[in-house]
C-alpha cells in the first residue's frame, strides 16, 4: 500500500515536473533565450575543435582532404552556433531532446553522443552534422501537428548521423569534381542517402511506439511548409471599428490559390519530392508488423506550448527579417488563441511603426510578398498592404499604434513605440494633421449624402461656399470636413478624427514637428551660405564628428575575415580575432575608455547569460542591418534594457576587420618590367609592398532606440596585426570618449 | 557574412565625413625618430663601367689589383618627424652613403706629355652626406607614422672621395709587353695620379621617392622597410681632354673622378632599407 501510494506521488511530481516545464506566459512572453549550463559546442574555440578533430582523423578520408572537411564543417557549424539565432536547453531544446530520449530508448550510447539545439529561423528545417549536432528550425516546429511528426524529423536527422552521411557526401565531391552532369549526379547520390535516411529513421521511429499515420503528415508538413502556420481567411473586416473604416475596394476580389504539388521536378534536388518518399516511407512502413498508435508521449498540451513558442518567435523572426505582411498574418493567427497578449500588440505596433517607414521611404515592397508570390490566406493581407497609398499606411499606422498606446497606456515599451512613431511621423513623413478631416467615415458619407439629397431636393445650397473668392474655393476643395468634398477612396482622412484632436497626441504631435522644423530651418540656413562660410561651418561640425563624450561601451566581438585568394582563411581570420579582441581592451584602457566585452571566448566565464546577450545584441545589429535607410525599432526592446541596465551603458560597439594580402604582381607585368629593364625595379617592390588592403569598420549603436550613434570607416594599406588595429582603436577610443565641442 | 557587408555598406554611409578632425596618431604619439641602413646593389653604375673595376688584394705582402665590380653599396639615415593628420607627417633626414667609384683605368698620355702611361687604379671610395626635408603621406585612413606611407624629398647630397692608401699600378711609356698588374706603385716612384687635395665636394640636388612600411612591435618601437628611388641632379660633367688639351693628367684625373662621384650618384637610383622607427 505504501509502495503504491509512493508510485503516485512520484508519477504526480514527475507530471507536475512536465507540465512545470510548460508554464509559458503568452500573455507576457518575451523571446526564447538559453538556458541552463553553457555546453562546451559554445565555448570551445573552433581553432581547438579542428585540433583534436585532426588527432582523431577521419578513416574515411584522406590525409589532406581530412584537413579541409573539418575546417569546412567545424567554421561553418560554429558561425551557426554563434551567429545569434541557436538557443540551447530552452523549452523547445529540451522538449526536442526528450523525443531523441524516447527514439534512442535502447541505444544510450548514440544518444549521449548527440545534442539538439533549436535555431530561431522561420525556414522550416531540420540537419544533422557529422559532429553529432541536430538542429531543429522554429519555423519547423511551427509547422507541425504533433509531437509524433518531430519524432519522424529527428529519427531522420539521427539515421543521417548514424550512416555518416555528411562525410560521405563530402568524400563523393572530392572523388567526383570532374565528373559529367556531376549536379545531376550529386542530386541523385544525395537523394539515395535522404531515402536511406527515411528508410532507418523509419525503423526508429516504429521501435518508439509512434503512429505510422503521422510518418505521411509529416511529408505534407514539408510541402505546405513555405505558407504561414496556419491557412485562415482574413476577413476584409478586420481593421473596421468605430473609428475608422477601410473599403473592401482595397482588398483582392478573388482568392489567391496554393501552387504546392508533391511531384515537382527533383531533378537537381538534394532530396527527392515528397510523393516519391511518401512512395518510399509506404512501402518501408509496410515491412513492419506492428505499428504503436501514439501521436504524443509527452503531453498534448506540452507539444501545443512548445508549438506556440515557435510561433510566437515566428513573429519575432519576421520582424528582424523585416517580413513584415508575414509577421502581422501571424499575429492574426496568434490573437485567436491570445487576443490579450501583450507581447502581441507590442509587435504588432513595431510592425506598423516600421511599414510607416518603409512605405515613407518608398521601399515597401521589400517587406510585404510580391504579387507573384501571394498564395493563401495570408495573401490577402499582403494584397492590402500593398495596395495601401503612402498616405493610408502613415493613417493606418497612426491608428493602429495609437489605439494599442491606449489600451496598454503603462506599457513601457509601447509607449517608447508611440513616441518614435509620432517623432517619425514628422521626419519621414512630414504628418500634416490639417489634411484630416474631424468627422469619422460614417459621419462624413451621411453628411455627403444629406447634401447630395438636398441638392435632388432642389433644396437651398450653402450660400457660404459661393460666395467665397476662387481662393477660398480651391482652399475648401482640400478641406476633408465640407460634406461635398468627401472622398471614400480616401478612407484614412476619415480615420483619426480623434487623435487628432487628442490633447496627448497633439502637444507630442507639435513638439516633435518643431523639432522637424528647426532642422528644415538649419538647413535652409546652411544652403543660404557663401561657399566660405559653408566651409568654415564644415570645417566646425567635422571636429565633433565621432566625438561622443562617451567613456563606457558593451563591446561585441569583432567580426574578422582574412581572405586568402578571394575566399575566407577561417583559421587565420579565427587567430586575428582573438588579436583583435585583445587590441580593443588594451587600446580602451589606455584611451582611458571602459569597456564590457560580450564574445565567445568570454562565453566558459560569462555562461548563458553572457551567451543570450550576445545573442540579442546580434539579432539587433542583423535588424538594422536590414535596411539602413530608416531607423527602425529593436524587436527585443526589453531585453536590450535589461542589457543597458546591467551594464550601466546603452552604447554597444560592433567592429568589422577584413584583410587580404594580394601583391599586385602579375606575370605579364614582370615580362614587360624586364623588356624596360629599370621598370622592374619599380614594379616589383612597390607591388609587393602595396599589397596589404585591410579595413577597420566600428559602430556604435544606441541600445536605448536601436539608432545608430556613430560609424567609423578605415581603409588602409597595412597588416591587421594586434598592434596596428589596437593604434586605430585607441585613435577611435579618444575620439569617441572626447566632448564634443560647443 | 551577409551582416557584414550591410555592416560595412552602412558604416560607409555614416561615417562620410569621419576623418576632418584632430588625430590622435599612433597610441597618443606623433614624433617618431626613424633609424635605417640603406643599401643597393650598383648595377647600372656598374654595367656603364664594365671591366674597369679593380679592387686591392692586400693579403700578400705585395698588394696586387684585381678585377673585380662594386657589388654592394651601403649607407644609414636618420630622421625625425612629426605626424601633421593621420595620414600626412613631416620629417627632416639626415643620412650617409658608402660607395665606390671607378677612376679612368687608363691614360693615353702621362701627366707630363712627354710619355705614355696607362694606370690601373683601385675603386676610389667616396662617402655621400644627404640631409633632406620629407613629406610622408599614406592613404586616407592610415595612422601615422604607422603603415605604409609614401615619402617625397627634396635634398642636396655632399659626396667626396675618401683619401687612403689606394693600390694602384702604371704600365711604362713606350713598351706593354709586360703583364698589365704587374708594375705597381710600391715598386715604382710614381706617385698616385689622383690628387685627393684637389677633389672638391660633389654637390648634388635630390629628389627622393620611398615606399616605406613601418610595422610597430611595440608601442614605442616600430621596424621599417622600404625601396627608395632618388633621382641626383646637378654635379660636375665629363672633362674632355680633346677639347681641353691643357689639362695637365692631374688635373684630368682629379675631374674624371669628381665626375666619376657624380655619376655614381646618379645612378645610384634604387636602395632597399630596413631600420627601426622610435615613436614619442
Amino acid at each position: 500500500m505504501y509502495f503504491k501510494n509512493a508510485i503516485t506521488v512520484v508519477s504526480f511530481i514527475l507530471l507536475s515536473a512536465g507540465s512545470l516545464v510548460a508554464q509559458v506566459d503568452f500573455n507576457n512572453y518575451s523571446t526564447l533565450l538559453a538556458k541552463g549550463k553553457i555546453p562546451e559546442d559554445f565555448t570551445k574555440l573552433t581553432y581547438d575543435k579542428l585540433k583534436d578533430d585532426l588527432k582523431t582523423g577521419r578513416e574515411e578520408l584522406r590525409r589532406g582532404q581530412e584537413k579541409v572537411f573539418f575546417e569546412g564543417t567545424n567554421y561553418a557549424i560554429d558561425e551557426i552556433l554563434h551567429s545569434g539565432l541557436v538557443v540551447y536547453g530552452d523549452d523547445i531544446s529540451t522538449f526536442i531532446g526528450e523525443i531523441a530520449d524516447k527514439l534512442l530508448i535502447n541505444d544510450a550510447q548514440l544518444r549521449s553522443k548527440l545534442r539538439f539545439y533549436t535555431i530561431k529561423s522561420n525556414s522550416s528545417n531540420a540537419f544533422s552534422t557529422d559532429q553529432g549536432i541536430v538542429f531543429v528550425t522554429t519555423g519547423l516546429i511551427a509547422q507541425l501537428t504533433s509531437e509524433a511528426q518531430l519524432a519522424y524529423v529527428l529519427a531522420h536527422e539521427i539515421s543521417h548521423y548514424t550512416e555518416k552521411h555528411v562525410v560521405a557526401t563530402f568524400d563523393w565531391k572530392a572523388k567526383n569534381s570532374r565528373q559529367d552532369s556531376r549536379i545531376e549526379k550529386l542530386s541523385q547520390y544525395s537523394k539515395d542517402k535522404e531515402f536511406e535516411a527515411d528508410k532507418i529513421g523509419i525503423r526508429m521511429y516504429n521501435e518508439a511506439g509512434y503512429s505510422e499515420d503521422e510518418i505521411f503528415s509529416t511529408f505534407d508538413v514539408l510541402m505546405y511548409s513555405y505558407l504561414p502556420f496556419d491557412e485562415i481567411a482574413f476577413p476584409q473586416t478586420h481593421f473596421n471599428t468605430n473609428k475608422i473604416y477601410v473599403p473592401k475596394s482595397l482588398f483582392p476580389t478573388k482568392k489567391y490559390e496554393i501552387t504546392a504539388v508533391d511531384d515537382y521536378d527533383d531533378e537537381n534536388s538534394s532530396h527527392p519530392n515528397i510523393k516519391k518518399r511518401k512512395e518510399a516511407a509506404e512501402k518501408e512502413v509496410g515491412e513492419f508488423s506492428t505499428w504503436g498508435k501514439k501521436t504524443e508521449f509527452l503531453g498534448a498540451t506540452r507539444f501545443v506550448t512548445v508549438r506556440n513558442i515557435a510561433r510566437f518567435e515566428s513573429v519575432r523572426t519576421d520582424i528582424l527579417d523585416a517580413n513584415y505582411g508575414d509577421a502581422m498574418y501571424s499575429i492574426f493567427l496568434l490573437e485567436k488563441d491570445f487576443p490579450n497578449s501583450i507581447y502581441l500588440k507590442r509587435m504588432k505596433a513595431q510592425i506598423w511603426m516600421n511599414l510607416m517607414l518603409y512605405k515613407s521611404e518608398n521601399i515597401s515592397n521589400k517587406a510585404v510578398d510580391k504579387t507573384a508570390e501571394l498564395e493563401g490566406e495570408s495573401a490577402t493581407l499582403h494584397f492590402f498592404l500593398k495596395k495601401l497609398s503612402k498616405e493610408a499606411l502613415v493613417t493606418m499606422s497612426l491608428r493602429q499604434i495609437y489605439d494599442i498606446h491606449k489600451a496598454y497606456p503603462q506599457d513601457e515599451e509601447i509607449n517608447a513605440i508611440f513616441q518614435k512613431f509620432v517623432k517619425d511621423l514628422n521626419e519621414y513623413s512630414k504628418f500634416k494633421s490639417e489634411i484630416y478631416s474631424k468627422k469619422t467615415f460614417s459621419e462624413a458619407a451621411n453628411d455627403f449624402m444629406a447634401m447630395k439629397n438636398d441638392s435632388l431636393k432642389g433644396a437651398v445650397k450653402d450660400t457660404t461656399i459661393k460666395s467665397n473668392s476662387k481662393y477660398d474655393r480651391i482652399k475648401n476643395k482640400k478641406n476633408a470636413d465640407i460634406a461635398e468634398n468627401f472622398d471614400s477612396t480616401k478612407f484614412y482622412l476619415y480615420g483619426i478624427a480623434d487623435i487628432i484632436s487628442d490633447q496627448e497626441f497633439v502637444d507630442l504631435n507639435n513638439k516633435f514637428k518643431k523639432i522637424s522644423e528647426d532642422k528644415e530651418k538649419e538647413k535652409i540656413a546652411y544652403d543660404a551660405l557663401s561657399k566660405k562660410e559653408k566651409k568654415a561651418f564644415d570645417k566646425k561640425e567635422a571636429q565633433n564628428v565621432n566625438r561622443l563624450g562617451i567613456k563606457e561601451f558593451i563591446v561585441v566581438e569583432p567580426m574578422v575575415y582574412s581572405y586568402n585568394k578571394g575566399k575566407v582563411d577561417n583559421v587565420k581570420s579565427e587567430k586575428l580575432e582573438a588579436d583583435f579582441s585583445e587590441a580593443i581592451e588594451d587600446a580602451a584602457n589606455d584611451a582611458g575608455v571602459t569597456t564590457y566585452n560580450i564574445d565567445s571566448r568570454s562565453l566558459t566565464t560569462k555562461g548563458t547569460q553572457g551567451f543570450n546577450e550576445r545573442s540579442i545584441l546580434t539579432a539587433l545589429l542583423n535588424q538594422i542591418a536590414q535596411e539602413d535607410e530608416v531607423n527602425i525599432f529593436p524587436v527585443d526592446y526589453q531585453y536590450l534594457n535589461l542589457i543597458k541596465s546591467n551594464y550601466g551603458t546603452s552604447k554597444v560597439m560592433f567592429s568589422l576587420v577584413e584583410h587580404e594580402y594580394a601583391p599586385n604582381i602579375s606575370f605579364s607585368g614582370v615580362f614587360s618590367s624586364l623588356l624596360i629593364y629599370p621598370v622592374l625595379f619599380l614594379y616589383v617592390p612597390i607591388g609587393f609592398l602595396t599589397g596589404h588592403e585591410s579595413e577597420l569598420s566600428v559602430l556604435i549603436l544606441d541600445l536605448e532606440d536601436g539608432s545608430i550613434e556613430n560609424g567609423v570607416n578605415y581603409y588602409f594599406k597595412d597588416s591587421p596585426k594586434k598592434l596596428q588595429l589596437g593604434a586605430h582603436m585607441f585613435d577611435i577610443f579618444k575620439k569617441l570618449s572626447t566632448e564634443p565641442k560647443k | 557574412m551577409k551582416s557584414t557587408i550591410i555592416l560595412f555598406s552602412l558604416i560607409a554611409f555614416c561615417s562620410a565625413t569621419a576623418i576632418a578632425q584632430k588625430d590622435n596618431g599612433f597610441f597618443g604619439k606623433k614624433g617618431f625618430l626613424q633609424v635605417e641602413t640603406l643599401g643597393n646593389v650598383p648595377l647600372f653604375y656598374t654595367a656603364v663601367n664594365l671591366g674597369n673595376g679593380y679592387q686591392a688584394d692586400k693579403s700578400s705582402t705585395a698588394p696586387r689589383l684585381l678585377a673585380k665590380n662594386d657589388n654592394f653599396n651601403y649607407g644609414f639615415r636618420v630622421s625625425a618627424g612629426y605626424a601633421v593628420k593621420r595620414n600626412l607627417a613631416i620629417s627632416f633626414e639626415f643620412g650617409q652613403d658608402f660607395a665606390s667609384v671607378y677612376p679612368d683605368p687608363y691614360s693615353t698620355v702621362n701627366w707630363n706629355f712627354n710619355s705614355y702611361f696607362e694606370v690601373t687604379h683601385e675603386m676610389v671610395d667616396i662617402k655621400t652626406t644627404v640631409i633632406m626635408p620629407k613629406l610622408e603621406f599614406s592613404t586616407s585612413n592610415a595612422l601615422s607614422p604607422m603603415g605604409l606611407s609614401h615619402q617625397i624629398g627634396l635634398g642636396v647630397s655632399f659626396s667626396n672621395a675618401i683619401e687612403k692608401d689606394y693600390v694602384y699600378g702604371i704600365t711604362d711609356n713606350y713598351f706593354t709587353s709586360t703583364t698589365f698588374y704587374e708594375n705597381y706603385s710600391d715598386n715604382k716612384t710614381y706617385v698616385d695620379p689622383i690628387n685627393f687635395q684637389e677633389i672638391e665636394t660633389v654637390k648634388k640636388y635630390v629628389l627622393m621617392y620611398a615606399l616605406n612600411m613601418r610595422t610597430p612591435i611595440t608601442k614605442n618601437l616600430m621596424i621599417n622597410y622600404g625601396v627608395k628611388y632618388t633621382l641626383s641632379v646637378g654635379g660636375p660633367r665629363e672633362n674632355n681632354i680633346y677639347s681641353n688639351p691643357e689639362t695637365s693628367a692631374n688635373s684630368r684625373y682629379t675631374d674624371e673622378l669628381e665626375y666619376q662621384i657624380s655619376r655614381s650618384r646618379s645612378f645610384s637610383f634604387i636602395n632597399a632599407f630596413a631600420g627601426l622607427t622610435f615613436v614619442f
